[in-house]
């Protein structure tokens, strides 16, 4: 059952058209002006404190949670500190663009091109990055098509990791106050270090009073609003969020409102302070559970109204909104925002720990079924069946939601990467599939993509780029001087480790710039550990450091590789001059040769022989970039999922090898091939999961596609449960799905105005497909769609 | 012992032929030409070669390179292959420049079959699933069979065998012992009917049936539903009436009649012979399972819309 009130509110949300809003743009800028010359984080901490005071705020007819990040809801807010330099280029073009449109009035686009980015010219994160990245990764970097492509933190905040929700429910903001004045008091100012110190401790304070401060406007709004009510139950709820906001997020909650408010608040409050995506929660059942339960004993709350409260949260999750430029638009296309909650998995002892609210999370996610929150569930070996059950029914109906994670993967790899076993148990999901821990680690999810099918191109050409002429990577060889499939392969090895290399460099660079001009107070206050080692998370001060850049394009690599070992080197049909002409030529006029390309076995169909290229240069994908430091004193780990950068990075790479044509799209995730896959669901789970997740560290994605038919029935769901179970016993990290036939994708496409509530799972992430780029809805299609027989 | 045998496809996840997550092998050749068959290259025992019209650019490639002279343009299937005078060489696929020829069929060894099937034993667990032999008529190639069902059995993975019964009993005999369940097909109760739509006399079909009845084997039984030749409440009622006099059947499965099957039949260069032909009407379905419940409650009656 639904709610009217949040049946209501999910009706508006949806039709509300984005906007950009300058608000936060002019309030950054007059304060920043106005503190010149003062250390970093007290400007931040001021400039928030001038935000927060004097932004707008509203609350909507029906809401119970509040909190706004722009003056209008699915308003983006500017964030000039990162994007100056972009937006200034592409402001005029947000209403046209293809994809993510967003709608700027008159007075904002005056506003933003006279008052705002005339100051920020020259100092943003990307005027300051560029300083750092030495002339050698520079043209690694930025080549016409790319290898590597760390864009997303050249223009943006970082975001990608989990902040710890809990303490501020549990102690209130006044709580971790009076920690920081505590360490503020201890410090000994004749330590040189304590002067930086201070400045950092001083940020937090100043910072989370002016949160405070900013709830209580809420709280004072509502008293408003609820003096010129008519109507009494709503002046009730009204003054019910006074209350609220009166008390947390300052104090500790008491109530399951409270607590869910606080949550919400944390949430909010991260994506206000700087334009990072991927910001995603600790276990929103987990934290709230126990006020929720204390509440039920009491008498003093109903599963009803707790779902309600839920779906009133879910509906924040998707009034959030954020503008990347048009590149990482076509990227992360669908206003993708990465905001993973998750829910279920281990407690910190092992045990299964879902709750009472884990199966509310899913009557709500049932009934508000937007894009956001990017609902993310923990299934280990103890997960109640009838809770699986009620998920893959869930996922039945075809929106892509929930994806499922596995608790006996992703634990043991966090501790192989020297997380403790209790931090590890904690974890979460970041963005898309990356694994955060709460509070603890700063993890650069997301880092870059690199573009691994590239290297084989590179490898397979003594380093020209196949589509420019242009020498681009070292010199491995000619192909003249293959002699055996190895050769290939150390050719290809040489390029990532090259490429690897200089990626690494320009992540750096740009952490650096980071350090220099975004210290983080806000965020710094919600991990441990920069208590106590009074460093800001953006320079290193949490307990762990991570970046992670992903390797997409796995099956395209091995099936190539599995080519050439088959009709180069063991049946010596084709030469690799004659391989390499077919790829040069996009295969027109080797018909022969591409038919037999066809009949060469292929990744995810559990043939060990081909399985075992991908498991190969996974392994070596991850060890490469695993050598690295970055630039917080942690290291780098690797991911192998694309967002949705496969149809995009696709258009860099000519033909390869296993018969894909240039400039299309590159296989998904740890994915097979679109269309490679032929031998059903059971053999797609059982390749992939022959690659070591433990090793990605930072994450697999495998996307699998399901005709509804073969998801009708109750017998058919329990089927479908034990392929999913069977799959993270075999060792998976990350399965999601889409529930739809091709037909119907046709058709929304055809028209979108009937089609514009199907939601459908681009990557990590689900977005309505209707808002999809073109393309991406072309590659959703394309996936193979598993029928059952 | 032959150990080598002749299949047209290996299904994994399959979900509507037994209990559980199954692997269907489908082994090639049949005694019955039914009409509404949907694998119609199942029919004949040997490989061969298919043609997709819908594909052809008629560039004239496929007519150069047989050096059989096997292939001919034809106004009704774009090209038709000679049967007699293929002989499988494949050039034709080979030099297809957009994929319109692929062959049917191939010889595969009992340990090659069992190595692909065992890939999934995780699954068969997981869901009490195991391999379901298919056809094609896989007691048309008896002795492949039964040293299969023997070596699944070995394996300790769970067996099941789609039949159309129409075989004599002796081919089936071997292969007893080491099968767990047989979904045993009754096309028509009318022996006439069974035939014009078959080629074939039921008369075998039941006799076998008694027998496997006698012997304790579980069955299931099964009827491709099919609108106005054997979906009349009368035939059905007739099944249902056998169904219930045998102590071993279980279940009763009715197929609804799909028409995926239509467009192989124009690969193989042969006329569709029930042009037009629809799926049975739910009111049809729902009719005969209003007769079920009336005159044979108890018994176990489920429609299978999918496969």
């Amino acid at each position: 059952m639904q709610s009217e009130r949040t049946r209501k509110l999910r009706a508006w949300i949806r039709d509300v058209v984005p906007h950009i809003c300058h608000e936060r743009a002019v309030l950054i800028t007059e304060s920043f002006k106005e503190t010149e010359g003062e250390p970093m984080p007290a400007r931040r901490a001021k400039a928030l404190e001038h935000i927060f005071a004097n932004m707008s705020i509203w609350i909507h007819e029906g809401e119970l949670i509040v909190g706004n990040m722009a003056s209008t809801p699915r308003s983006a807010p500017i964030f000039p500190e990162t994007c100056t330099n972009w937006v200034k280029k592409e402001l005029h073009t947000f209403w046209e663009r293809p994809v993510d449109k967003f709608y700027v009035t008159d007075e904002t686009y005056r506003i933003l091109m006279e008052d705002v980015f005339p100051y920020w010219e020259g100092k943003t994160i990307e005027d300051m990055a560029m300083g750092y990245v030495p002339e050698e990764s520079r043209n690694a970097w930025l080549i016409e098509h790319r290898i590597f492509n760390p864009m997303l933190y050249l223009r943006n905040g970082v975001g990608h990791m989990i902040a710890n929700y809990h303490t501020p429910v549990q102690i209130g903001f006044n709580g971790i106050i009076r920690e920081y004045e505590e360490a503020l008091n201890a410090l000994d100012m004749s330590e040189p270090e304590s002067l930086q110190k201070k400045v950092f401790y001083d940020s937090v304070i100043r910072t989370l009073n002016a949160v405070i401060a900013f709830a209580r406007r809420y709280a004072a709004l509502a008293e408003k609003l609820a003096a010129e009510e008519q109507d009494a139950v709503r002046r009730d709820e009204l003054l019910e969020i006074a209350r609220v906001c009166t008390k947390v997020p300052a104090e500790p909650a008491e109530t399951f409102w409270e607590a869910t408010q606080t949550f919400w608040f944390v949430q909010m409050l991260i994506q206000m302070e700087i334009d990072g995506t991927g910001v995603s929660t600790e276990r929103y059942d987990e934290i709230v559970y126990p006020y929720y339960k204390k509440q039920r004993d009491e008498g003093s709350i109903t599963p009803e109204f707790a779902q309600e409260l839920i779906e009133c949260l879910w509906i924040k999750f998707w009034e959030t909104m954020n503008v990347y430029d048009l590149d990482n638009a076509t990227y992360f296309s669908g206003y993708s925002l990465g905001q993973v909650l998750t829910i279920g998995g281990v407690d910190r002892y092992g045990r299964d720990d879902t709750n009472e609210i884990t199966y509310l999370c899913m009557d709500a996610e049932q009934n508000i079924n937007l894009a956001q929150p990017n609902l993310a569930v923990r299934i280990n070996r103890n997960t109640p069946d009838d809770f699986l059950f009620k998920v893959c029914k869930h996922i039945s109906r075809g929106s892509g939601k929930p994806h499922l994670f596995n608790d006996e993967i992703i634990i043991p790899s966090l501790m192989s990467e020297g997380c403790s076993l209790e931090d590890a148990r904690h974890y979460t999901i970041i963005g898309c599939v990356e694994g955060g821990i709460g509070g603890k680690m700063n993890a650069w999810a997301n880092t870059s993509m690199f573009n691994l099918v590239k290297c084989l191109e590179l490898a397979l050409n003594d380093g020209v780029c196949m589509l420019t002429g242009q020498q681009v990577g070292p010199r491995t060889g000619k192909i003249e001087d293959m002699h055996t499939l190895e050769d290939v392969i150390e050719a290809y090895y040489a390029q990532v480790r090259f490429f690897v290399r200089h990626m690494t460099i320009c992540a750096n660079a740009i952490d650096y710039a980071h350090q220099n001009l975004l210290p983080l107070p806000f965020l710094s206050a919600l991990f441990d550990d920069c208590l106590t080692s009074g460093k800001d998370v953006t320079c290193g001060g949490a307990k762990y450091n991570f970046s992670g850049p992903q390797g997409v394009g796995v099956a395209d690599v091995a099936d190539s590789l599995m080519v050439l070992k088959r009709l180069v080197f063991d049946e010596k049909k084709y030469s690799l001059l004659e391989i390499k002409q077919a790829m040069l030529d996009n295969f027109e006029g080797h018909v022969c040769l591409y038919n037999d390309i066809q009949n060469v076995p292929k990744y995810g169909n559990d043939i060990d022989e081909v399985d075992e290229f991908a498991t190969m240069i996974g392994r070596q994908y991850c060890e490469e970039v695993a050598r690295y430091k970055n630039a917080r004193g942690g290291k780098f780990h690797a991911g192998l999922y694309p967002v949705s950068a496969n149809v995009p990075m696709g258009m860099d790479v000519g033909a390869m090898p296993n018969g894909r044509k240039s400039l299309t799209p590159l296989a998904d995730g740890v994915s097979p091939s679109a269309g490679a896959d032929l031998e059903g669901p059971t053999a797609v789970v059982k390749s992939v999961a022959k690659l070591d997740h433990i090793k990605a560290s930072n994450g697999t994605l495998l996307n699998m596609k399901f005709n509804p038919d073969i998801l009708q029935t109750d017998e058919q769901i329990e089927k479908f449960m034990a392929v999913i179970r069977t799959y993270f016993e075999l060792g998976g990290w990350h399965v999601q799905f889409n529930v739809v036939s091709a037909e119907t994708l046709r058709a929304a496409q055809k028209a979108p105005q009937d089609y514009k509530d199907l939601l459908v799972r681009v990557a990590g992430y689900s977005a309505f497909f209707v808002d999809l780029d073109r393309s991406l809805q072309e590659n959703i299609i394309a996936r193979t769609e598993h029928k059952g027989f | 012992m032959a150990n080598s045998g002749t299949i047209f496809n290996i299904q994994k996840y399959s979900i509507h032929d037994g209990p559980g997550i199954r692997t269907i092998i489908f082994l090639k050749g049949c005694p019955l030409r039914c009409q509404w068959c949907s694998n119609p290259e199942s029919g004949e025992p040997g490989i061969q070669i298919v043609f997709n019209q819908n594909l052809c650019v008629d560039c004239g490639t496929c007519l150069r390179v047989c050096r059989q002279g096997a292939i001919r343009r034809d106004d009704c299937f774009g090209k038709v292959i000679d049967r007699q005078a293929c002989n499988t060489c494949g050039e034709c696929i080979r030099n297809c420049p957009v994929q319109a020829f692929k062959s049917v069929g191939k010889v595969i060894t009992v340990e090659e079959a069992i190595r692909e099937v065992r890939k999934d034993a995780i699954f068969y667990r997981k869901s009490g699933g195991g391999v379901t032999l298919s056809g094609g008529e896989p007691f048309e190639q008896a002795s492949f069979t039964a040293e299969l069902l023997g070596r699944l059995k070995q394996e300790r993975i769970s067996t099941a065998v789609e039949t159309s019964g129409a075989v004599p009993f002796k081919n089936m005999e071997p292969s007893i012992e080491n099968i767990d369940l047989f979904l045993y097909d009754i096309k028509h109760t009318d022996g006439e009917m069974h035939c014009r739509y078959t080629g074939r006399n039921n008369k075998v079909v039941l006799e076998n049936l008694k027998e496997l009845d006698r012997l304790g084997k579980r069955i299931w039984i099964r009827v491709p539903l099919i609108a106005g030749i054997n979906d009349s409440v009368e035939n059905m009622d007739r099944v249902f009436a056998i169904s219930r006099g045998l102590k071993s059947v279980e279940r009763v499965e009715l197929l609804p009649y799909h028409e995926y099957g239509v467009g192989k039949y124009a690969q193989l260069g042969i006329k569709y012979q029930l042009e037009g032909l629809k799926p049975p009407t739910e009111s049809k379905i729902k009719e005969i399972l209003e007769m079920a419940a009336e005159r044979y409650s108890g018994l176990e009656i489920i429609v299978r819309r999918h496969g």
